[in-house]
């Protein structure tokens, strides 16, 4: 049998990870981790392959979280595709991260009004992608979490206008604004579209709110305010809500409570023992492995960080044990199974 | 001296109209070099206030777009001694388009009075190679933002080994996922955390 088929004390992956969003303490410490190339590359994929292809990159998901027996799929087609069914240009290449080459807002004054919201069932890739979370659901049925992908507004945004976007938070605060509105309204299109399509959990990812990158206020005034009204809306669909954001938040864990989010995804540059502290226990802490350490750190030093993370924030509960962001394609699957295995044998 | 510090505060500002303007009314009486001097001076405290997160990258940036305008406004007053130049080589690597970072470093080591060539983003280990050779260049900065490319600073230097060059260019590494350990692994000569770094490295180098 294969390992994460088996349900544990009558608890299944699903439950551990659900238990976790809601504050609970399932039987073990249940645990996920990043992964897209990387996914498709246990399976001989390329990362091109998955992204034409929904059944590779479905079967590339659903493959690795059973043979290394982690508790959630995360689908990861979907970056910048939001972006791209907006006009962007999206260069695709056979072993890299998809990339935003072109950006569609290069003048506020004459492309603003040319903006147009997406509908997720014709535009670029996106039926492809709903079709993928079907999938994903119709083959995880109440055994692995299903999560979907979804762009903050200030992060579709920096993709719609590009590197930009920093002047223009110092320098044209109202154009950006606008612009904002619009990412808000369109990814609450788009993220309805994904609970209907049966995702169990919306990862929120922004990003370009990087701790190393904006200020705490500039958090507040482009990030946050959008980033909560998105979450207010879907919440209403009662589907679970994680966000992620990159870099050091050490200097804003406070806000992120009041987001209305269940779970919070921390970068490996955030200490777990402080975010718990500031935190509490309002909501779920996911993380945060390094994924330059699963890259290229030994197995015993992966499984030492590891229960780091759980004993600094999940001895309660309330956590899911991950990477702390992107899993490098070339990572060792050792490394990952290192992750994996210390959550596995973490009882509570 | 008034003038040349509200010069300063313009550029830190990233006031790009005030300061253009006051540039091309200094540059008529001042000495070049003392401008830039004064202006890469505020720079560093404008590094100062970064390393202890007062400012944040969007306000390096526009710093960053106003030192550029003066430059381009100064520079053609200095006189030319290319002689003891140091020469950079900068881009990101292979599979990687991220370029704020990079960005950043070739300003603040032109300000420093180094000669800087920006290869661009997504460069091959061998365009690197062969335009350090090209230019003899002294340093050669490898930057990259992502886990899955910071392999192509390893090649580099692996290459470079492998073709017995490694000895005629410092390399020099940075980005988010890098660190002192990574420089360390991969045997290059200095990791920079940010861009006030780098510009310190090359000052520094003999």
């Amino acid at each position: 049998m294969l390992p994460g088929k088996k349900s544990y004390n009558g608890i299944t992956s699903y439950e551990r990870i659900m238990t976790a969003l809601e504050g609970g303490k399932p039987n073990r410490v249940p645990v996920m981790a990043i992964v897209r190339g990387w996914a498709a590359r246990q399976v001989g994929f390329s990362i091109s392959e998955i992204m034409e292809n929904v059944e590779k990159h479905v079967f590339s998901q659903y493959y690795c979280a059973r043979n290394f027996g982690y508790d959630a799929v995360l689908d990861l087609s979907g970056v910048h595709a939001e972006a791209e069914a907006m006009g962007c240009k999206i260069k695709y290449s056979e072993n890299e991260i998809p990339a935003v080459v072109e950006n569609v807002v290069r003048d506020y004054k004459t492309d603003l009004s040319k903006l147009k919201l997406i509908d997720p069932n014709k535009d670029g890739r996106l039926p492809l992608i709903i079709e993928g979370i079907r999938r994903l659901k119709s083959l995880c049925k109440n055994d692995i979490a299903v999560i979907a992908y979804l762009e903050a507004p200030f992060r579709l945004a920096a993709m719609l206008r590009g590197n930009n976007i920093y002047r223009d938070i110092l320098k044209k605060k109202n154009e950006i604004k606008e612009l904002l509105e619009i990412t808000f309204l369109n990814q609450l299109i788009y993220g309805a579209a994904l609970v209907n399509a049966g995702a169990d959990i919306i990862e929120v990812s922004d990003p370009t709110s990087s701790g190393d990158i904006i200020s705490r206020d500039q958090w507040l005034e482009f990030g946050y305010i959008y980033t909560k009204r998105l979450i207010n809306e879907l919440k209403k669909t009662e589907i679970k809500l994680y966000l992620h954001i990159c870099g050091d938040t050490s200097d804003r864990l406070d806000t992120f409570v009041e987001l209305g989010i269940d779970g919070m995804s921390l970068d490996q540059k955030v200490d777990l023992g402080y975010a718990r502290e500031v935190i509490g226990e309002k909501i779920c802490i996911i993380g945060n492995v390094s994924p330059t350490h699963l890259a290229y750190n030994s197995p015993d030093e992966i499984r030492e960080e590891s229960k780091n993370c759980i004993e600094k924030a999940g001895k309660s509960g309330n956590y899911i044990l991950c990477s702390g962001c992107l899993v490098g394609i070339e990572t060792p699957s050792k490394n990952i199974k290192a992750m994996v295995d210390t959550a596995r044998n973490y009882y509570y | 001296m008034e003038e040349l510090k509200s010069l300063v505060e313009f550029v830190k500002d990233g006031d790009d109209e005030q300061a253009i303007d006051l540039a091309k009314k200094l540059i008529k009486h001042d000495k070049p070099e003392e401008i830039i001097s004064c202006l890469t001076e505020g720079m560093r405290e404008l590094g100062d206030k970064f390393e202890r997160k007062e400012v944040f990258l969007p306000e390096l940036l526009i710093a960053s777009d106003a030192l550029m305008e003066v430059m381009k406004i100064v520079e053609p007053h200095l006189p030319i001694k290319k002689e003891n130049k140091k020469t950079m080589i900068i881009g990101t690597v292979a599979g990687d388009i991220h370029e704020i970072g990079k960005n950043l470093v070739g300003v603040l080591c032109k300000a420093e009075g180094i000669n800087v060539i920006d290869l661009g983003t997504d460069v091959a280990i061998r365009k690197f190679i062969d335009k350090a050779e090209e230019v003899s260049a002294d340093v050669i900065g490898l930057s990259t933002l992502m886990t899955n490319t910071m392999k192509g600073q390893k090649e580099v230097v692996e290459q470079l080994i492998k073709e017995g060059k490694r000895d005629k260019f410092k390399v020099i590494i940075g980005g988010a996922p890098v660190s002192q350990r990574w420089a360390d692994t991969i045997g290059a000569d200095a990791y920079c955390k940010d861009a006030f770094e780098a510009a310190k490295y090359l000052r520094n180098l003999k």
